[in-house]
This record gives C-alpha cells, sequence and structure tokens, in this order.
C-alpha cells in the first residue's frame, strides 16, 4: 500500500511516498510508521485514506492510499 | 448600478456567462474582509479588487519589512517602514477607484473580531498562525461567515472554503491536538514568492466563486498544490462538530477565550 507524506512530514521522514506491506489498519500502520520515523511522534497530522479524511481506525487493503496531512500555518 | 465606466473596465469578464451584468453587480455589492496582507493576502487583495469587489477590508498590524518584498507583491521598496494594511489599502484603492478600502491597523483579536466582522459577508484568512485560524474559524461560525483558508509550507500549499452553507469548518479538518502543531512560518522554514502567489490566487478566486453563485466552490475539501512535483490532491472532509475541541461556542465564550497554540 502507498503511503504519502505532506508538509513537514515529508521532511521529517525523508521521503514524499513509501510502499509498506502486511498491514491491516491504521492504528498498526501508525505504530509501523512511528517505529520507522520515531520523530513523527512530535507532529500532529490527519490521516486520510483513499483521498478521504478519517477520523477512527479503519482497515486497510493492499491497493488503498493512505496520506498523512498536517495544518500548514505559513502564509 | 454600474456606471457606464464600470461596464467598460469588467467587459472581460462580464463577457463570461458565469459573470454577465448581474455578476458584475454581485461582485460591486460584495464585501470581503482579508486577515493579513502578506504572501497570502497581497494577491488576493490585488485580484478581489481588480474584479470590482466593491467593499474590501484588510487587517495587519505588521509593517513592511524588506524581507517581505522577494514574495508580498503589492510592496514597493518606499513601503518599508510603514503600516502594511495602510499601504495596501492605498494600491488597491489606486488600482481601482471605484471600491471602498478600509484598513484595520491593528492584530484581529478577540475583542476586535465581532465588529470588524460584523461589515462583511466572506473573509479569507490569510495569517501565518495556528492562533489566528482557530480564532477565524471560531468568530465565523459563530457569525456564520463563509471563510476562505490558504495555508503554505516550503513547496506545498493548502486552500479550503470552510463554513459555506454549513460545509466542514477549519476545526473539522484540522482538530486540535496536544501534538505540536508545527506553527513553522515562512520566514523560519523559507519560501519563493509564488508559492503564496498561486495560493492566494486560488482563494481569490474562490471568493469570486462564492459571490458570484458558482456551484462548485471547494467546500467539504481540502486542494493540495505542490508546486516542486506540480501534485494535485484533493481531499474529502465532512462537518463534524465531535472535531470541535475547545471551540467558543458563542460569541461570550469567544470574547473570553484565550488562543494560543
Amino acid at each position: 500500500m502507498k503511503i504519502l507524506f505532506f508538509g513537514v512530514l515529508a521532511d521529517v521522514c525523508g521521503v514524499n511516498e513509501i510502499l509498506v506491506e502486511h498491514i491491516t489498519d491504521i492504528d498498526a500502520l501508525k505504530i509501523d510508521l512511528k517505529n520507522k520515523y520515531p520523530l513523527l511522534d512530535n507532529y500532529n497530522f490527519q490521516v486520510v485514506v483513499n483521498s478521504e479524511r478519517v477520523s477512527t481506525n479503519v482497515s486497510l487493503n493492499s491497493n488503498d492510499e493512505v496520506a498523512f496531512l498536517p495544518p500548514f500555518a505559513g502564509g | 448600478m454600474l456606471s457606464k465606466e464600470e461596464i467598460k473596465r469588467y467587459c472581460k469578464q462580464i463577457l463570461l456567462p458565469h459573470v454577465g451584468i448581474k455578476g458584475q453587480q454581485k461582485l460591486s455589492e460584495a464585501s470581503v474582509l482579508v486577515i493579513g496582507s502578506g504572501g497570502l493576502g497581497c494577491p488576493v487583495l490585488q485580484y478581489l479588487s481588480a474584479a470590482g469587489v466593491g467593499s474590501i477590508g484588510i487587517v495587519d498590524f505588521d509593517i513592511v519589512d524588506e524581507t517581505n518584498l522577494q514574495r508580498q507583491v503589492l510592496y514597493s521598496n518606499n513601503d518599508v517602514g510603514n503600516l502594511k494594511a495602510e499601504v495596501a489599502a492605498s494600491k488597491i484603492s489606486e488600482l481601482n477607484p471605484f471600491i471602498s478600502v478600509i484598513a484595520f491597523t491593528e492584530k484581529f483579536n478577540t475583542s476586535n473580531a465581532e465588529a470588524i466582522l460584523s461589515k462583511f459577508d466572506i473573509v479569507v484568512d490569510c495569517t501565518d498562525n495556528f492562533e489566528s485560524r482557530y480564532l477565524i474559524n471560531d468568530i465565523c461560525v459563530i457569525m456564520n461567515k463563509p471563510f476562505v483558508y490558504g495555508g503554505i509550507y516550503k513547496f506545498e500549499g493548502q486552500v479550503s472554503v470552510f463554513n459555506y452553507n454549513n460545509s466542514a469548518t477549519y476545526r473539522c479538518a484540522f482538530p486540535e491536538s496536544e501534538t505540536s502543531q508545527n506553527s513553522a512560518d515562512c520566514n523560519i522554514v523559507g519560501v519563493i514568492g509564488t508559492l503564496p502567489g498561486i495560493i492566494g490566487t486560488y482563494q481569490a478566486n474562490e471568493v469570486i466563486k462564492i459571490i458570484l453563485g458558482i456551484n462548485s466552490v471547494c467546500s467539504n475539501k481540502i486542494l493540495l498544490i505542490n508546486t516542486l512535483s506540480l501534485a494535485m490532491n484533493e481531499i474529502k472532509i465532512s462537518r463534524n462538530e465531535n472535531n470541535w475541541g475547545s471551540f467558543a461556542k458563542s460569541i461570550e465564550q469567544f470574547r473570553d477565550k484565550i488562543y494560543s497554540y
């Protein structure tokens, strides 16, 4: 499944997108990503599954696209 | 009624069936408050004034600094040291003498927000910090005004129209969080002037669509634009009051609330 990082999260992770495997829901994905990129824990972001913001733990399929979106303060 | 001079001035947009004389009339009767006249605010002010939005308010307490000039394109060398809202008001009045412009040279806060906002129909959030963004959200929801959000980070921008015909709000999209809100602004992380130029232009475009009643307004979604990769994404969001956290539910609560993020 494809994971996209927006804004400061792309800086924190050093990548704009990665592929992950064998992840079945959002909570597991967050744990996996925070292990890979411990600094993620310091940031506030929204989770977007297939272009739709989700606020609860939902199950994921291998062809889903998950984006992590922080708000942008700058103007 | 539009004068002959005005009809001539705006004829290129009046030609569009989406505008016409009626649409131009709506533009000239509209009132828009632009909060922040920096990187986003400058293009918003230029395009709204040029399009003939009849009444424009500008809120900014800051003064023009020479480091603003690479992106805040309303200002010139000679303006350094002067109040942004006043300089901007004078520049756009010169651009279009058919509109009325008011400058508010104070920080938009819980004491003045209600009085300033009561004179306008639509708000444009061109600020550069989360404190102002949550504050603008709350007063716009309380007073039932749509607001057009723009935010930037390095080479990425976000645009959305919040609280439009009961659509999702800023708090629905970005609930408060205990973790860092990453308030890094352009002064810290760097920016090329074209990004706020592009995002501010999208904001002005949304304002014009709202005024004209065009039904493709960017509400219940966030538009994401990356000026490096040229990727554009749309994220669907929906109104959900469970996400509103410490939202000030009434004007009384708003006046007493301390916004700090």
